[in-house]
Formats: C-alpha cells, structure tokens, sequence
C-alpha cells in the first residue's frame, strides 16, 4: 500500500509538471519551412535524427511546441504546435504523421523596398509524412549501434498566400541518414537531411541540407521504473541553395547557418519530456537576410 | 520564457529525486518456490526502449510480473504455476521489441534448455 501511495503521489508530481510544461509551449509553434526535420522518435536529438524506432505494432503520440525568431531590418516570429503519429510497423520499420494544429507568424520592421511593415497570421501548418528503415543494428552488452535512413514529404496544408505567408505551398521531399551509440550512460548521434524543395506559385526555395551530431549524457545509470534524464549537446547546421522566383535566383536568399543547442530528455516509463534551444555561432547568409535568434523546441511523448 | 524556465528546472529537480525513490520500488521480495525465467537482453540502455521489452514480454502466455534491471540487462518473467513460455516465444518478442537475447535461465525443471547466444554479451 505505501508502494502504491508513493507511486500515485509521485505520478501526480510528474503529471502536473508535465501539465505545466505543455502550457508553457502552448504559444509556441514552426515557421513554415523550418519544421520538417523535426523528429519526435524516441531519443532523438531535438533538432537531428536517431535511427531509434518504436517496437513492432507500437503506438506513439507526441505533441510538439515550437518558437522561432529572426533578427534583421525586419523581426520575424513564428510560434507552432504540431502532433505527431508513429506506428512500428516492424521493430526496424516505421511510420510517422506530423501534423499541425496552429501556427502563428508575425513580421515587423522595414521591407527590401523600405516601407515600414506589421503583419501576423495564424492558421495551419504543413504535414509531414516520414518513414524511417533502422537497416543495421550491433549489440555489445548494454550499448548498441545502429544506423537508419529516412524518408519523407512534406504535405502543404499551410496558408501560401496569405501575408505573411505561413507556408511555401510546395510539396518537398525529405531524405536522411543517422548513425548512433547508445549507451547505458552516453549517446553519440551523427545525421544528414536533405530537403528537396518543390515549386508553388512560381517560387521555389532553395534545397536545404542538414546536418547534426549530438552528445547525450545521463548523470546515473537508470533504474527501470525511475526518473531517466539526458541531457543533451548537439551541433548543427542548415545550408540552403538560392530561392528561385519565376526562373530567377534571388540574391537576398540561401546560406548557411551553424548552431549549438543544448537540450534534455526526460522519460518515466513510457511518458518522456523533450526540450532544447537552437543558439547560432555563425551565419554566413547571402544578402540581407534576418539572422536566426534562436529556435526553443518542447515535446511531450507517449508510446502504447 | 520564465514559465518555460521554471517548469524545466521542476522536471529536472523530479528527476534528481528519482533514484532513491526507484531503488525502493525495485526491490521484490522472490519466494523460492516462484517460477521464473530469466532473460539477459542485449543493448536494453534506457527506460523509454525497455518499455516495448515489458509490453512484449507480459504479453506471453502465463507470465505473472516482469521486473526489469537495466544496468545488468536483465528481465525477469515471474510465471504462474506450471506456466512456461518457450525460449522461441521469449526470443521473438525481445526482437519485436528490437533487441537480442543473449541467454535465458529458468529456475525451475523446463522442457526448454538454457539457450545462450553465442556472441560477446
């Protein structure tokens, strides 16, 4: 009886911190474009890939809040909520929805052409469809190594026409590779995504190409009914090819961006809480573009 | 942002409460007389990927309690009386779950050998 007074109590405690916790993102969200590469999988960094997959005829549900903001002559923000669907088809094969529920984006400062702008809309955000193959796996005791490729698409649902626009209103395809150690203290993580971008009212943004390499470490060894946290150091990268509109390369668009991001793992039983912050070290973007501010992610998980 | 701040410094600090509470909770009382199976399971390292382990273990016939020790990579199936389950049916579910058995021990007379894989463990 004590057991299950201190489980219930203890369950309570997690409850309404992870209550809190999911109202603090509620004004969170994506800017369009910025979201694909999010990946809710179990243990993943917060901003790369993991080739970790959910167990044959696994269910997973998470939640995910995202804020964004950029710095240039023009502020631009951009807060998002999307859920997130994932079923193991195998144990090495599977299948995941992303999608949106609310996104918001606002705009304000000076325009290319001068003119002073204050501009907001909220609505939909774009889904994104993914299926991961973990095509290697090696035991050694309690650490493993596997590595797993990616592939997705990008479904626009988001507004393209609005103003601003919450979406590009193209239809983009995702292809990824990851590699990772996991250990029972440590996590090595190592990813790529290419994101080829499609064509949508004569605009079509640039390819993008991701990379990330994360470290994760947890202060003990868990126990299997305990509190498990990890926490998180990944470096990361974006570089985007020019944005071309009605066959002509813009010169304000592409570059590249690099960050640093710290961030946790949270996980009691089959419930876990994942957040981190994307803060630039280096931009090296064409034009006059806004720089990144930085990019906070909050997730909450469950798999059945 | 503050919120956001204040309610991570709370998840942290539940978690920092975690292992005493859990080394409580993990001890079980084992009567000698109890079937049990043991199970060493490769490249289990955390909580999260172990509980696709507990689901596909509990679900096989005649299995009773499962208790879980990661830093030995062990689970063990506390079975009713006269259950078994076949080194088959404890092999398949570990790799639905996506890992490996390494060995299977039973403390009980078994129809079913000790299996033990013959990799480094």
């Amino acid at each position: 009886m004590q057991q299950i007074r201190r489980n219930s109590r203890r369950s309570l405690i997690l409850s309404a911190a992870l209550v809190a916790l999911v109202t603090a993102s509620g004004s969170a969200q994506s800017v369009s474009g910025s979201s694909p590469g999010a990946d809710a999988l179990r243990h993943n960094p917060i901003f790369g890939l993991g080739p970790q997959t959910i167990w044959r005829g696994g269910f997973g549900v998470a939640l995910e809040g995202q804020l964004t903001q950029r710095t240039g002559t023009l502020e631009e923000r951009g807060r998002g909520l999307h859920g997130e669907l994932i079923y193991g088809i195998t144990q090495d094969v599977n299948l995941a929805l992303a999608f949106p529920l609310v996104q918001r984006r606002t705009m304000r400062g000076l325009a290319p052409g001068g003119a002073q702008i204050d501009r907001d809309a909220t609505g939909l955000g774009d889904a994104v469809i993914r299926a991961k193959w973990r095509f290697f796996h090696s035991f050694s005791g309690r650490t493993q190594y596997h590595a797993a490729v990616i592939g997705g698409v990008k479904v626009p649902l988001a507004e393209a026409s609005g103003d601003p626009p919450l979406g590009s209103g193209s239809t983009d395809f995702l292809a990824g590779a990851t590699v990772s150690r996991d250990g029972l203290r440590s996590y090595l993580w190592l990813s790529g995504l290419v994101r080829v971008n499609g064509e949508a009212f004569g605009r079509q943004l640039g390819n993008e190409y991701r990379y990330d390499a994360a470290v994760g470490l947890r202060p003990w060894i868990p126990s299997f009914r305990g509190i498990d946290p990890l926490f998180l150091v990944e470096f990361n990268g974006v570089t985007a090819a020019r944005t071309v509109v009605d066959g002509t390369a813009q010169s304000a668009s592409g570059g590249t961006i690099l960050a640093i991001s710290p961030g946790f793992w949270l996980t009691y039983r089959n419930w876990a809480l994942k957040g981190g912050i994307k803060l630039p070290v280096l931009h090296r973007l064409r034009g006059n573009q806004p720089e990144l501010d930085y990019t906070v992610v909050l997730s909450i998980e469950t798999h059945m | 942002m503050k919120a956001f701040g204040t309610t991570v410094l709370l998840a942290f600090a539940l978690g920092a409460a975690a292992p005493a509470l859990s080394a409580q909770e993990e001890s079980t009382v084992r009567e000698d007389s109890t079937r049990q199976i043991e199970v060493t399971i490769l490249g289990m390292s955390c909580p999260f990927c172990a509980y696709g382990v507990e689901q596909k273990l509990k679900r096989l016939d005649g299995v009773e309690a499962l208790d879980v020790v990661l830093e030995t990579g062990i689970a063990t199936l506390t079975l009713r009386d006269d259950a078994d389950a076949s080194n088959e049916a404890i092999i398949d579910a570990v790799e639905d779950a996506g890992f490996e058995v390494a060995k299977i021990e039973r403390n009980f007379e078994s129809e079913y050998p000790v299996f033990e894989r013959a990799t480094d463990t």
